[in-house]
């Protein structure tokens, strides 16, 4: 009994992922060992054309080992079709030393643009009930679609980069105005994480007789001419944690890559930095110097740091500004 | 006092070590190598070291720091659990690790030390803050202890911390010793005495089983729970260890430390708050409550076993009396089980079932919670084997390997009539969080190095362990018992099912 041509129906595609489950037990000829179903909560990822579907369902894939979820994947199509399309498979995969697969849900829908707004109820349907439901949104354009806001709401919390929006001031009043609405996380700020660790780990060293209070000026070295939205946020957190008595600066650094490269503070006896190479990050400390190791930061890195935090996060709101 | 760091973020980021130096007695064995420097080099990888450290080992063997660095890195390879080696990394860590060696009962050497160590202070910035970590044979903890305090290398311009390792003493009387001696040199809120087993992922899970969640407390007591069972198997034997091993024996060996703590865990009270002070408290209590078993009713309560030799699938065990370095008539019991009775309001009457043991079927630590059975039998001539409907609810905590929870409970066949199955719902910790979990080793060096005693037991709680074995051993000691009793891959001694049947229970097969 399939759906009718264009129609999706809630029903329909839990009756699907119930025959897609006595299909996986039945896949295990001694019924010892049938899969273990694993799911902490819906986990709806909203891709625009033209955005990078197998990227998407790699990093998806990837989140699902830590925050094992139902996904349900919806393409937005602007090619002029007219159906709404749905269907249903699993991922499983066998972890390390383990004889037991784990198996994770995935609904992926596709629907025209014009008809964004009857996905709604279709979601609403199919989420897992009791368990929170976060919206990824990969691309900007989407994010100002009719038919967005109703998807939103569905979500406990949206996800969204502001990096990819045109401008970085556009993506940061996008992001301001939805988190004053409802939980709201930017890969952006994110991708912070890693520059404020190193932050924290250089005023850690009391041997140095560097202190926070020491400082006087710090500069946030970006590449490229403008600076972008993490940029924007370090330095927004910095101005937070440091109170208006220190002169937060940026400074492009036109030649260099990424969107922060570097940290340089000043003040009464001190100077410090942290800036990346290789790998590493590199700590200076007056005439000291360390490595630390800096993890790349992928897509998926960023992604399940956001879905691990369903609370509000002071820092980033104070960030935000 | 330094001023608190503004930057950390703990919603985002770990906690990470302050400045500062460990300095390892004993680095040429086998707990630094299999254990310790792959943690030390773990929590480097995962950047959570200082930027400014120095790891210091020290032991008889004459080796250069090159030399060091080389065994180190060869053992941080080999023994590295569920991570890559990272060439890179290493070269990261390894130029902070240094060698001095010496004998730890000649004061030059500590003197040598305390050179090194203002030279790590001066090169490595570790601040004066300095982690002594004893890692070498029990017998020379004390005369450690007093090398580092004459050579007043307890004191300085940053903390001094001491992590001891198991065991606290052999019995009652020389834990009380050895912590005397400590005490003269280091004050208790720098001591940290280490149980691993309390820096397993899963042990802590209990806590946050037991006290995150609303529904399971109201039950956890004498009114629902009908018993608790601790089963710590072994299907290993003694692994070369033999000589080691004979003087300890089971009891002493994983029950007066490690499973009396995990049975602490399950059985005590919640703390106000999650703080060293307030949990240790609360475990302490625990622990004063287990009733001491009299000598004459050790028999009751306790069996001793000892493996001998067994051949199953082609292939020969021998039994413990064989196994090199052992004497041909030792008295070691290889496995220990233990009915203890808590008294106090929650516990009453419940009986907590402890065995461990060596060459067991297989490998396994859990605790089973088992249930009141239904008040009245609504079901009674259901199920096919007539005893269906009166399996009462199981809660089970694997701890290893597997880690998960399972709950048992009765469900409907799918048919006419009403035929009851056991059903497990079950919770699999590393289906749920895919993430690695970092091993004890790092879970607890990292809290010394920042000062949380949270999961380090404390002398009250040494002390009260080995009261509550005491009785066992003592008359253990004036024995001789009739070993071997238990086949090299069975579920150890028939006595041990009887001490059960007498209660009308019966141990599970984990
Ligand atoms: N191995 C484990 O998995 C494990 C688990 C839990 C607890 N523990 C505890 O950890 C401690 C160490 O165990 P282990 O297995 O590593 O022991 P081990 O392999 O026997 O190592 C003992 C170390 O002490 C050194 N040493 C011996 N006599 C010395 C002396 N007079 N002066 C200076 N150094 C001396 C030895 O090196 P040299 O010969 O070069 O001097 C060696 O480095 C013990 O208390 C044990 O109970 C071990």
């Amino acid at each position: 009994m399939g759906a009718a041509a264009g129609a999706v129906r809630p029903e329909q595609i839990l009756k699907d992922l119930e025959a897609l489950w006595v299909e996986l037990g039945q896949s295990d000829p001694e019924k010892r060992n049938a899969v273990l179903r694993a799911c902490s909560m819906t986990l709806l990822v909203a891709l625009d054309e033209g955005d990078d579907e197998q990227e998407a369902a790699e990093t998806v894939a990837e989140l699902m080992h830590e925050h094992p979820s139902r996904s349900i994947v919806l393409r937005v199509s602007r090619d002029g079709g007219e159906a709404l399309e749905a269907r249903v498979l699993a991922q499983c995969w066998m972890p390390f030393g383990r004889r037991q697969q784990i198996c994770c849900e995935r609904i992926e829908i596709t629907a025209p643009v014009e008809r964004l707004d009857e996905v709604p109820r279709v979601i609403l349907g199919v989420t897992v009930p009791d368990l929170p439901v976060v919206l990824w949104c990969r691309g900007a354009r989407l994010c100002g679609e009719k038919g967005f806001a109703e998807l939103a709401a569905v979500a406990d919390k949206l996800i969204v980069d502001s990096a990819e929006f045109p401008t970085a001031e556009g993506g940061l009043e996008f992001v301001r105005k939805a988190s004053g609405r409802k939980l709201t996380g930017d890969l952006a700020w994110t991708r912070v994480t890693a520059w404020r660790e190193m932050v924290a780990l250089l005023f850690d060293c009391p041997e140095t007789g560097m202190t926070a209070r020491q400082i006087e000026r710090v500069r946030v070295l970006h590449g490229g001419s403008e600076a972008g939205s993490s940029a924007a946020y370090l330095a927004g957190w910095l101005r937070a944690t440091l109170g208006g008595g220190v002169l937060v600066g940026m400074e492009a650094r036109r030649e260099e890559e990424g969107s922060i490269v570097g940290i340089e503070f000043e003040g009464d006896g001190m100077r410090a930095s942290v800036s990346a190479r290789g790998g590493f990050a590199v700590l200076r400390m007056n005439e000291r110097e360390h490595r630390v190791p800096f993890a790349p930061q992928t897509l998926s890195l960023l992604l399940r740091e956001e879905l691990g935090i369903l609370d509000r996060d002071g820092w980033f709101e104070a960030s935000l500004g | 006092m330094a001023d608190a760091n503004p930057f950390v973020d703990p919603l985002r980021f770990a906690r990470r070590v302050p400045p500062c130096a460990v300095v390892i007695f004993g680095a040429n064995g086998d707990l630094t190598m299999r254990k310790l420097m792959p943690a030390l080099y773990r929590i480097h990888y995962e950047g959570r070291m200082p930027a400014s450290f120095a790891v210091i080992g020290t032991s008889r063997t004459a080796m250069t720091d090159a030399e060091f660095r080389v065994k180190m890195r060869a053992s941080v390879e080999k023994f590295l659990e569920d991570s890559p080696f990272e060439r890179e990394v290493w070269e990261g860590f390894e130029p902070n690790l240094f060698y001095e060696p010496g004998d730890v009962a000649d004061a030059g050497f500590y003197a040598r030390l305390a050179a090194r160590l203002s030279v790590a202070e001066e090169t490595c910035g570790t601040a004066g803050n300095v982690l002594f970590y004893l890692s070498t044979q029990p017998s020379h903890y004390a005369t450690v202890v007093r090398g580092i305090g004459e050579a007043r290398l307890a004191e300085g311009a940053g903390w001094r911390r001491l992590v001891v390792e198991k065991p606290f003493g052999h019995d009652l009387e020389s834990a009380r010793k050895l912590d005397d001696a400590i005490h003269e040199v280091f004050p208790e809120s720098s001591v940290y005495r280490i149980d691993h087993y309390l820096g397993k992922e899963t042990v802590q899970n209990i806590l946050a089983f037991r006290f995150g969640n609303g529904i399971f407390e109201p039950l956890w007591n004498r009114r629902y729970v009908n018993y608790v069972q601790i089963t710590a198997a072994e299907s290993i034997g003694v692994e070369g260890r033999g000589s080691y091993y004979q003087e300890t024996g089971a009891l002493r060996d994983m029950i007066q430390n490690h499973l009396l703590q995990v049975m602490a865990t399950v059985g005590m009270e919640p703390s106000n708050i999650f703080e060293a002070g307030a949990v240790r408290d609360e475990r302490a209590k625990f622990l004063r409550s287990v009733r001491p078993i009299r000598a004459a009713d050790v028999d009751k309560y306790a069996v001793a076993g000892q493996y001998g030799p067994s051949r199953a699938g082609g292939v020969e065990t021998p039994g413990f009396r064989e196994e090199p370095g052992v004497d041909a008539d030792a008295q070691t019991d290889t496995y220990a089980a233990v009915t203890f009775y808590v008294d106090n309001w929650r516990w009453a009457g419940v009986p907590f079932y402890v065995r461990t043991g060596k060459r067991l079927p297989k490998r396994v630590t859990d605790i089973a919670i088992q249930f009141n059975s239904a008040p009245h039998s609504l079901f009674a001539v259901g199920g096919e084997d007539g005893r269906a409907s009166a399996r009462p609810n199981l809660l089970i905590m694997r701890i290893q390997p597997e880690e998960g929870i399972s709950l048992r409970f009765m469900s409907k066949y799918p048919g006419s009539g009403m035929k009851l199955r056991p059903v497990s719902m079950d919770f699999s910790y590393g289906s749920s969080f895919g993430t690695r979990t970092p091993t004890a080793y790092e879970t607890l060096l990292v809290d010394a190095l920042s000062g949380d005693a949270t999961l380090y037991t404390r002398q009250d709680m040494v002390e009260a362990s080995w009261r509550a074995v005491a009785p066992i051993l003592n008359v253990w000691a004036g024995r001789r018992f009739d070993f071997p009793n238990y086949s090299a891959g069975t579920w150890g001694p028939a006595e041990s099912d009887d001490m059960l049947k007498r209660n009308g229970h019966f141990w599970r097969i984990p």
